[in-house]
């Protein structure tokens, strides 16, 4: 088991061919082992070459020839007569030429040289030889002194020991001179040995270095081979991850065995468990028996091999009912056999909920054009209708009951035909008849109509441009929109309040119609009404002009005033304008193409004059809630050199305002959202800093009527719409950079 | 021609190494060493004085010698101790004229004996007495050395502190 591993490790650490780590394994160990031998033999060369080096000390030690010139020196001085001991010195010598023999004879035979084995066998023998002869003649004459024909026979002994000590002495030398040799080859071998051991080992571990670089090439690329396919293989597995769990979808995938083997996010998130906790695992374990048996069905027909599609309401997690299309797709396998089923489940409950609005006012559009054309005949059959009656009411005798009969009948059809007239100004199709009038004229007739039917809790007060200029409009329609305007904003105030009419010249340039759907630019009349009643929320200001729609109460009212009032005002070639706020009334302008007198005309080039430049970066804060109109204000700032900051509403301009020390001018919409409308902002803005200028804008004609009451002092206000001429002028005046 | 020669060399010796200076009696008076470079001149030391001037025993084996000895003698810093002798070298002479030069620093130490002894026997001539200086070649590389195997001089008669 061990071993077993052991050997796939070294398999998978060292992919060689075994042969070739058997000899890299053998190479290593000889360069190990030869070392080896050679320190071991380094010791003996080393001892020898110590040995050698003083050698001639041991020698001299062991050389008997100082011992054996010490014993003819002494027979010499013997033989002079020149010593009084001459015997004893003899002997002495003698005795210790004796000691050296002896020592020569034990020691030197273990030296080891066998080339001087036989002279130095023959030199010990000759001493050996000659002491024995020595002692003999010396034993004749005890004590007494030696006579000279002794002392003759002693050299004479003595003498003829000198040949073998010579042969002995040269041929030490030699041996000794031989052995040096020896030791100086030994030494430049061993060098040699050295030198190439040294090239051997970086041979060997060049070719291992290479070996190993280039199969650790080869292991580096297959491993990047592998690795670039797993990456390869993760970021495909990871991007069908990615787009399973973003799909809008819950998707579940059931093998035959009814059990789960993928969930996406979604599914995990419905069935509150995590993926590990739910692959494996019954159907009907991991979810509510409702839900089981909503899918159950479906999945069981699926996996006889069919598609299963149908709609259901299903209770989801957040315990909201939904609408969803659930799909079964059967997964066919080898041999056609299903191997299990994917469900996707969509919540569809948005797109019914739309395809039902869309269905809706698609029956507004069809009821509106079957209004349209049966108003039209209906119109035609009023029209003989009432002629008829005219001829036969022209034959009756005047003031004769059937003759008011005819008249009461003739009154039913002209109100009949004027029912049919609301029902055409719905569909657009009624038939106008424009005049050319100045409409300060006719709001003015219309003002006392308007108090009385107002009511005594709802104050009047028109603000007419004394220049106004004319429009062609028919009046009797301008004077029913205004009516219904009236109306809705009576209703708007049931604890009463004030309503003001206003009119004016408008010059709207490109930029500002392009804050505005179906708006062309152009000269406008506009003609405000404006109540200080509740407003409407941003919800309702949308639908304000769908058919139909209307906030008061069942039977109060038919929900068609603004909407007859836009298409009204479209049929004209005008727009109508809503600006709102909840709690700050509801300001409705119509605009009507304007006739300028040929006095008050001013050249048409200035409705889009090139801009003129005039500002040097100063600070402008701009604040307004309506966000294509913020863009139009900024962009127009900057356009003229001003630097815009925005804010759309009252706070976020006062974090501007405590953020930024150098803001020169604010530029505020009046209504705004929130606590803080413009004037209030303006007044805080001077709290912390008197010199700050204020430009004002609004829809609203009369600023009496705005919550806040008056601007505050050296403000001005730019009335709705302006244009960038008047901007800039406006801009100009405050800053005193207007030079144009 | 070989005679003459070794007989030539012989005198050459004789003259270097003072064969003139006196020398102790061999046979007649016992075992004697003469001492010089001391403040009082040359003196003489019998056996018996010799061993009053310290005792130790050497356990070693000699390369002139078979097996282990056990060697019995003064060693050098005893000598030295005791004769009050000085200098920088020992001139070592043998009783036949044989002469080597010890350091003062070798000889007067515990590692060197003046060995009078081997294996319990009084040494003679013929056994390299009766004096021969050992060292502990046993006990340590460096006296195996071939230096020290020359300071070992056998037979020694005299001592000349320089």
């Amino acid at each position: 088991m061990v071993l077993a591993t052991a050997s796939r490790l070294f398999a998978i650490v060292l992919p060689y061919r075994r042969t070739a780590v058997a000899t890299v394994a053998l190479i290593y160990a000889l360069l190990l082992g030869l070392p080896l031998a050679m320190v071991m033999d380094a010791r003996t060369l080393q001892r020898e070459i110590h040995e050698l080096a003083s050698g001639d000390d041991r020698w001299m030690v062991n050389r008997a020839e100082f011992e054996y010139q010490a014993v003819l020196l002494a027979l010499y001085r013997a033989a002079a007569g020149d010593r009084k001991d001459g015997r004893a010195e003899v002997q002495a010598a003698i005795d210790i030429l004796y000691s050296r023999n002896e020592t020569l004879k034990s020691v030197r035979n273990n030296g080891g040289y066998a080339n001087i084995q036989d002279s130095h066998r023959a030199a010990v023998g000759a001493i050996d030889a000659a002491i024995e002869a020595a002692d003999a003649i010396l034993a004749r004459a005890p004590g007494a002194e030696l006579s000279s024909s002794q002392l003759g026979d002693l050299l004479s002994l003595f003498g003829a020991v000198e040949p073998p000590m010579a042969d002995f002495l040269r041929d030490e030398r030699t041996a000794l001179a031989e052995a040096r040799d020896a030791v100086n080859v030994r030494a430049i071998d061993m060098t040699t040995l050295l030198f190439g051991y040294i090239v051997v080992l970086a041979l060997a571990s060049l070719g291992l270095i290479g070996a190993l670089a280039w199969n650790n090439r080869k292991l580096s690329a297959t491993t990047s081979r592998m690795g670039l396919t797993t990456a390869a293989l993760r970021n495909s597995e990871t991007l069908q991850k990615l787009i399973a769990d973003n799909l809008p979808a819950t998707i579940l995938y059931t093998d035959s065995a009814l059990r789960l083997r993928f969930v996406n996010r979604s599914a995990q998130t419905w069935l509150a468990r995590a993926t590990p906790f739910l692959l494996g695992q019954r159907l009907n374990e991991t979810m509510e028996d409702d839900l089981f048996q909503a899918l159950h069905p479906g999945i069981q027909a699926a996996m006889g091999g069919a598609l299963m599609r149908h709609e259901k309401r299903l209770k989801f997690p957040d315990a909201t009912t939904r609408h969803v299309e659930i799909e079964h797709i059967p997964l066919l396998g080898n041999g056609g056999k299903v191997d299990g089923v994917v469900t996707l489940i969509e919540d569809i409950t948005k797109r019914a909920q739309i395809e039902m609005t869309m269905r809706q006012h698609q029956r507004l559009e069809a009821v509106g054009q079957l209004t349209g054309g049966i108003a039209h005949d209906f119109n035609n059959l009023l029209g003989v209708i009432l002629g008829n009656i005219d001829l036969l009411a022209g034959r009756l005798p005047p003031g004769s009951g059937d003759r008011k009969l005819a008249e009461r009948a003739a009154e039913a059809v002209k109100r009949g035909a004027s029912l049919t007239d609301r029902l055409l100004a719905f569909s657009r199709q009624q038939t106008l008849k424009p005049e050319r009038i100045v409409a300060n004229r006719l709001i003015g007739d219309m003002a006392e109509l308007l108090h009385r039917a107002l009511g005594e809790t709802v104050r009047v007060e028109t603000r007419l441009e004394p220049e106004l200029w004319s429009c062609t409009v028919d009046p009797g329609q301008l004077e029913s929109a205004i009516l219904n305007l009236a109306m809705n904003s009576r209703d708007a105030m049931p604890l009463g309040g004030q309503l003001t009419i206003a009119t004016a010249n408008a010059v709207v340039d490109k930029a500002w119609a392009a804050t505005q759907s179906e708006f062309t630019p152009g000269r406008y009349v506009a003609i405000g009404v404006a109540d200080s009643g509740e407003g409407m929320d941003a919800e309702t200001l949308k639908r304000a002009f769908e058919p139909f729609f209307t906030t008061k109460e069942v039977g109060k009212g038919s929900g068609l005033g603004l909407s007859m009032v836009f298409g009204f005002a479209k049929q004209s070639g005008g727009h109508v304008v809503i600006e709102s706020q909840p709690g700050g009334g509801t300001t409705v302008t119509i605009y009507i193409p304007g006739v300028p007198d040929v006095a008050s005309l001013a050249p048409r080039a200035d409705i889009d004059n090139p801009t003129h430049r005039a500002g040097r970066g100063e600070k402008i804060l701009v604040i307004e809630d309506n966000e294509a109109m913020l863009e139009f204000s900024a962009a127009v700032v900057e356009q003229l050199g001003y630097t815009p900051l925005t804010a759309v509403d009252g706070q976020a301009a006062l974090d501007l305002l405590e953020s930024t020390s150098d803001i020169s001018l604010i530029f505020t919409d009046i209504i705004l959202p929130g606590e803080i409308n413009g004037i209030d902002l303006v007044r805080r803005a001077r709290a912390r800093r008197s010199d700050i200028k204020a430009l004002f804008t609004s829809g609203y004609f009369d600023i009496g009527t705005l919550p806040g009451g008056a601007l505050p002092g050296g403000a001005t206000l730019l009335k709705k719409p302006f244009r960038k001429v008047e901007l800039e002028r406006r801009i100009g005046e405050l800053l005193g950079s207007h030079t144009a | 021609m070989r005679a003459l020669c070794l007989w030539f060399a012989g005198l050459v010796l004789a003259g270097q190494i003072g064969f003139l200076a006196p020398r102790p009696s061999l046979a007649e008076d016992g075992p004697s060493i003469v001492v010089s470079g001391l403040g009082g001149g040359e003196r003489l030391l019998t056996l018996d004085q010799i061993k009053t001037l310290g005792s130790a025993e050497l356990r070693t084996s000699t390369v002139w010698t078979e097996g282990v000895q056990v060697f019995t003698g003064v060693t050098g810093a005893q000598f030295v101790e005791n004769l009050g002798a000085g200098g920088r070298t020992v001139h070592a002479v043998a009783a036949n004229g044989y002469t080597v030069v010890i350091p003062a620093a070798v000889f007067a130490t515990e590692t060197l004996l003046i060995s009078y002894a081997r294996n319990g026997q009084m040494m003679t001539l013929r056994d390299k007495g009766p004096f021969w200086v050992v060292f502990p070649f046993d006990a340590n590389a460096k006296f195996r050395s071939d230096t020290y195997r020359s300071y070992a001089i056998w037979s020694v008669t005299r001592f000349d502190f320089q």
